[in-house]
């Protein structure tokens, strides 16, 4: 090492506390002898002089530097991210609520009209009235009645055809016995009262695509309006014309079951059998 | 650092931080100021500092702040100042009170190296640690401790201690 003017404190500090070798002690020694005025300097040096003695401070804005352990900022971010998320699923679930909604119920004009035999129509308009509630859409066209499954409904009534046989016969007796009886007022003519034909004005045009499933006994129509599959009911209401005989045959069907409760096609057969076919 | 642990730093340090930036500048509001500085500085940098350095990390930044509101004051003011406190304050037949004549000794000192004596003699701390307190290289540490006992000496000789 190289001792100077510059950088002898530090080598004599060094020398003082013991932290030099013997050769590094000999060099500072012999700039020490080259340099008495330093030396004489180095002679007032203590490095036992301490401050350790000074007098102890007190500091009493403790508790102005103090942070409260239950951290404010963190609670109100967790409450807010707490708040935020429920927001955001109150807002999804009213709106999946109000999508799951049912939808008002239209008067659909297409709407089947599905009556069942066995069961009470009550909604049914009264025979003597005219028809209140349009089952199609009123068109200024030929009105036509289209149904759907037309194939299937054939060979259901096939079916119902073979397996009643003497059971059919027996049914047309009973009803009509049953239907004398419970009729008010019975004619001679064998004419019933309250079952009036629906005549519909010239200008009124039904049109249908529904299936007339009445009752196993009503022709199925085809699209092109003809005649696919005979019935009983045909030779009673096919001169009335397709739209006519479903008017016919709803009717029916209304005034049966006004009168006896229920109604099926032997019934209605029998119920037509009664009237003059309308020329 | 947790905030308990940051709440046990100010039980435990407070005083010496305060202790330490009065002896450096000698201004109570300022040491105060000095103190809050420190605090507020540990409290930002909390889970920077682990718990085992936070006492030098507040000398540091104590005495940073100290040097700071030092060269914004007129030099010239402060040193007559604590000339006048050391020839008022001090009675050379009177040399019971060893205490008062060292803070009135260090008094004269230049800021850092009363910060050193401090750091060295009261604290502790090695030279590298007084080192990395005051941001200078622990040579310059050496050379400091060695002017400022060295100083100490001569004005307790001079005043006939």
């Amino acid at each position: 090492m190289k001792i100077t003017e510059e950088n002898y404190e530090l080598y004599l500090f060094q020398y003082a506390e013991g932290m030099l070798s013997d050769d590094e002690r000999r060099e500072v020694e012999a700039f020490l002898d080259a340099h008495p005025d330093i030396r004489e300097e180095f002679a007032l040096y203590d490095p036992k002089l301490t401050v350790v003695g000074l007098p102890k401070m007190k500091y009493e804005g403790k508790a102005a530097l103090k942070h409260n352990t239950f951290a404010l900022w963190p609670v109100l971010r967790y409450a807010a991210a707490v708040l935020l998320l429920a927001a955001v699923v109150a807002f999804f679930l009213l709106r999946n609520g109000e999508s799951t909604k049912p939808n008002t119920p239209v008067v659909a004009e297409n709407q089947p009209q599905t009556t069942d035999t066995t069961s009470s129509d009550e909604t049914t308009p009264a025979p003597q009235q005219p028809l209140q509630q349009p089952i199609a859409q009123i068109v200024t066209k030929e009105p036509t009645v289209q149904t759907k499954n037309t194939h299937q409904t054939s060979q259901h009534i096939e079916q119902q055809q073979l397996a009643q046989t003497q059971t059919e016969n027996d049914k047309l007796s009973q009803p009509s016995a049953q239907l004398a009886e419970s009729t008010d007022t019975p004619t001679q003519d064998n004419e019933l009262q309250g079952f009036e034909l629906y005549t519909p004005t010239p200008t009124e045009v039904v049109y249908t695509n529904q299936l007339i499933t009445y009752s196993p006994y009503v022709a199925v129509m085809d699209e092109d309006e003809s005649v696919s599959e005979p019935s009983r009911l045909e030779n009673f209401v096919i001169n009335l014309g397709p739209v006519q005989a479903y008017m016919e045959i709803r009717n029916g069907i209304a005034y049966l079951k006004e009168r006896i409760g229920e109604s099926d096609g032997s019934m209605l057969i029998t119920l037509f059998s009664t009237k003059q076919p309308k020329e | 650092m947790t905030t308990h642990d940051y709440n046990k730093c100010v039980d435990l340090w407070s005083d010496d931080v305060y202790r330490f930036a009065y002896h450096c500048h000698g201004d109570v509001r300022d040491c105060e100021d000095a103190v809050q500085e420190a605090y507020a500085a540990l409290w930002k940098n909390r889970d920077d500092v682990r718990f085992e350095k936070a006492k030098s990390y507040l000398l540091s930044v104590a005495y940073r702040q100290i040097m700071k509101m030092i060269r914004n004051k007129m030099t010239a003011t402060r040193n007559q100042q604590q000339i006048t406190s050391f020839d008022t304050a001090y009675s050379p037949a009177d040399n019971s009170d060893l205490k008062e004549v060292l803070t009135l000794a260090m008094g004269n000192l230049p800021e850092i190296q009363k910060a050193i004596l401090q750091l060295r003699d009261i604290d502790g701390y090695s030279y590298k640690d007084i080192a990395e307190i005051l941001k200078i290289s622990d040579k310059q540490v050496q050379v400091y401790l060695y002017r400022a006992r060295l100083n100490m000496r001569k004005q307790l000789n001079d005043n006939k201690f």
